[in-house]
């Protein structure tokens, strides 16, 4: 579980604290590499613009998207990664306010692998991330690494 | 009986008349010559000639014959004209012209037989007629019926002359010679069926009624009563003195009596005809005054499309004056771009009958005499007066309706703009507006893990109560993103069964624990119109309530049921809970607002706030009755209230 990377889409810096502290509070010390908007999450996975030169044989283990972003929104970016070989089959998790019955169905069909919405209570948030941790980081079977281009 | 058919046997007749006497002649059978016995001969020219003639009348029986048909017809009828013509100018002249001994002389010398004088006239006056017989023209017809009314009365003088036993013109027309005119001049008369006698006797009018019934007795009613007269006299009852004055009496009374009796059926006829005037005038009137009075415009129009009626409406909203439309193209009503369509239509259906704007109420576009248009409805009707085809329109001037439909359409567009700037806010409260919230109670949340030691109670505490806080506001931000969502989503109307929905509720609340204690009794079969998703909210919200304010109680009670509250009949929930003053139930359905402190009862208030929105979807009413204490019952219908019509 410890050499496995989770990218954070988050723009909100107090959701991105209490994110990480959730995690930390359940012992997920995997590497969290944050990104602030669609743009750059786009960037950094397919190693252009600020992330030029970055190497993209590594990919996250598991993708926490929100939805409302500044510039690219999260279901563009979902988009994009599903259009392209090289990302197809990361997994993604959104994680975000809206319970729109809208953005739920334009998630997975996008190809979202989960839809969690973030609880207020910071208890039940703290729960909702230990479940996320062992359910995609331990039990979950990823798809086999790819040799980058 | 075909005319043609009457004529043809006619022609057979007259020739079965002549070949009888030929073959009398030839066989010396008095009584074949005779026709009757003690009468006069039929002489064997008359006989060969009426075969001429007969035949003439026969090959000019049909109408359309061809050329050399009617050209032998001709010569035949030439040939008994010349016939005739040597006779009597035979005798006219006192040269004789041995036509009598012409065939058979022997026997004709022996009996005596001659070629009468009037036969021979007739011949002269049938022949020519028969050769007129298929020429056209006013004066061809008119000559024709003279001759035929001609050889007509010399044949019926004849026929008296033998009723009456007289000798007439230097010895008689044989019988059968005379019975054989009479058959050519009707046969004669019936080979032109549409013109003369023949036409009025056959016409389907109260002229033809009227000589059909008078004809035959004008002829009759004379030749019997001379007859009798005759009679009367040879028997010697009277004198020639008296027999006539006899005869002119009889026939006066007899005329008079067929004179009366003509009037009368005239004058029922015309009573009649009267009545029915009337009533078309009636008709007519009515048609004038309510085309005068109608609010819409009427325009009538010919097949030829130029505009035949319009009422005062038609001027009003064409804004032409009274005299600039009568006998105008009804073109001149409708925009120059539409005219070629409306002439094609015109064309069309007056060629095929196909019709696409008849029978139909259509929007199109009209023109008034300045030129601006407007939106009209057209309904459009044709009928056939006589051999002329009529086309009426009513057009309505739609200019207010189309604007209110604009309006509407616009209204329309305002509020689905509205609505879906509501969902864009309802969006971005749902997203936004529970950020913050997150904030305040994980940083909360961390301040107690990580300095919790260095508070004390009440500071801990401080911070308990912060975190609720923010739970509480996430939990009314969810519940009014619920009212809205309720309000937003499309409705549908099915039939609902709604005692099942709150059976199903119930058991909900008893599976989930809260609802064991109670009592539930829910009436069965109660039926609904409505949204299931909706109703099935509402059912949830109040029963919910209800279970909620009679929890307190030892022995819980909730109901659900119908009945006739406040006029209408109304379904309830009711429970024998805490209840609440009267003075307070308009701001029972408001959203936020409660009746009872938090800490007694807890939720946001949002619960009949969206059961209230509901039953307002549905087009229903609700209202609560209860009293602190003793319970509450809330009544709600879901279609508008059925007031009597005056």
């Amino acid at each position: 579980m410890t050499d496995k990377m989770i990218l954070l889409v988050e723009d909100n810096r107090d959701d991105e604290v209490l994110t990480l502290r959730a995690l930390r509070k359940n012992r997920i010390t995997n590497e969290v590499v944050v990104v602030r908007d669609g743009a750059e999450a786009l960037e950094y996975l397919f190693g252009t613009g600020r992330y030029e030169g970055r190497d993209t044989t590594v990919m996250p283990d598991l993708i926490l998207l929100d939805l409302k972003l500044p510039k690219v929104d999260g279901l563009e970016v979902l988009r994009r990664l599903r259009a392209d070989q090289g990302t197809r089959s990361l997994p993604v998790v959104i994680l975000t306010s809206s319970t729109e019955e809208q953005d739920v169905l334009k998630g997975y069909g996008l190809g979202a692998n989960s839809y969690i919405r973030k609880p207020v209570d910071f208890d039940e948030f703290t729960e909702a991330a230990r479940q996320l941790g062992v359910y995609w980081l331990v039990l979950n079977q990823g798809p086999p690494k790819q040799r980058g281009p | 009986m075909k005319p043609s058919t009457v004529s043809a046997a006619c022609a057979s007749a007259a020739i079965a008349f002549g070949a009888a006497a030929l073959v009398g002649w030839w066989l010396d059978i008095d009584l074949l010559r005779r026709g009757a016995p003690g009468r006069v001969t039929m002489n064997p020219v008359t006989a060969v000639v009426l075969i001429v003639a007969g035949a003439a009348l026969l090959l000019s029986a049909e109408p359309d014959r061809p050329p050399p048909a009617r050209r032998l017809a001709q010569g035949l009828a030439a040939l008994v004209v010349l016939v005739g013509g040597a006779r009597l100018g035979a005798y006219l002249s006192a040269w004789n012209v041995p036509l009598d001994g012409l065939l058979f002389p022997a026997r004709v010398a022996a009996v005596g037989s001659r070629l009468a004088q009037l036969a021979a006239l007739n011949f002269v006056l049938t022949g020519l007629a028969l050769a007129l017989l298929r020429l056209e023209g006013r004066r061809v017809h008119a000559v024709l019926q003279t001759l035929l009314l001609g050889s007509g009365l010399t044949t019926l003088a004849a026929l008296l002359g033998h009723l009456y036993g007289a000798d007439m013109l230097h010895g008689p027309m044989a019988l059968n010679t005379s019975l054989a005119f009479l058959a050519l001049t009707t046969g004669a008369l019936f080979a032109r069926p549409d013109e003369g006698l023949v036409a009025l006797l056959r016409g389907d009018t109260p002229a033809g009624a009227l000589v059909r019934r008078l004809l035959p007795a004008v002829v009759l009613i004379p030749v019997v009563l001379g007859w009798l007269r005759l009679l009367g006299q040879k028997a010697g009852l009277y004198e020639t003195e008296g027999g006539s004055a006899l005869f002119v009496v009889t026939t006066i009374v007899a005329l008079a009596g067929l004179t009366w009796w003509s009037a009368r059926s005239i004058e029922r006829a015309d009573a009649r005809r009267r009545e029915v005037e009337g009533a078309l005038r009636g008709s007519e009137g009515r048609f004038r005054t309510l085309a005068a009075s109608a609010n819409d415009a009427i325009v009538s129009a010919d097949a030829a499309g130029l505009i035949t009626y319009f009422n005062p409406a038609a001027e009003r909203i064409f804004e032409y004056g009274a005299s600039e439309l009568e006998g105008r193209p009804i073109t001149m009503l409708m925009p120059d771009r539409y005219h070629d369509a409306h002439l094609a239509g015109l064309a069309r259906y007056l060629a095929t009958g196909e019709a696409h704007v008849i029978g139909r109420t259509v929007e199109l576009t009209g023109r008034k005499k300045d030129g601006s248009e407007f939106p009209v409805e057209l309904s459009l009707a044709s009928w056939r007066e006589g051999a002329r085809q009529v086309f009426t329109g009513i057009l309505r001037d739609i200019t207010d309706r189309k604007q209110a439909e604009d309006t509407l359409r616009r209204y329309a567009a305002q509020l689905e703009a509205a609505n879906s700037e509501l969902d864009a806010f309802a969006y971005s409260v749902s997203h936004d507006l529970r950020a913050p919230l997150r904030s305040i109670d994980g940083f909360s949340r961390a301040v107690l893990d990580d300095c919790g030691d260095q508070l004390d109670e009440t500071g801990r505490a401080h911070f308990g109560r912060i975190r609720d806080a923010a739970r509480r506001m996430a939990g009314l931000i969810d519940d009014l993103l619920n009212l809205s969502r309720l309000t937003r989503a499309p409705m549908k109307r099915e039939s609902v069964s709604l005692s099942a929905i709150a059976a199903a509720v119930a058991s909900e609340f008893c599976r989930s624990g809260p609802g064991r204690a109670a009592e539930w009794v829910i009436a069965p079969g109660l039926l609904a119109d409505g949204d299931p998703r909706l109703l099935r909210v509402a059912l949830e919200n109040l029963l919910e309530n209800a279970l909620k304010y009679s929890r307190s109680q030892p022995q819980p009670r909730i109901e659900f049921g119908r009945s006739l509250a406040n006029g209408s009949q109304a379904y309830y929930v009711r429970d024998n809970g805490a209840g609440f003053d009267m003075a307070y139930r308009d701001k029972l359905f408001k959203p936020f607002q409660r009746l009872h402190p938090a800490g007694e009862f807890e939720g946001s208030g949002v619960g009949l706030a969206t059961v209230a929105r509901v039953i307002r979807r549905h087009g229903g009413r609700i209202w609560a009755e209860g009293e602190v204490g003793r319970g509450a019952t809330f009544y709600f219908t879901l279609a508008p209230d059925q007031t009597p019509q005056p």
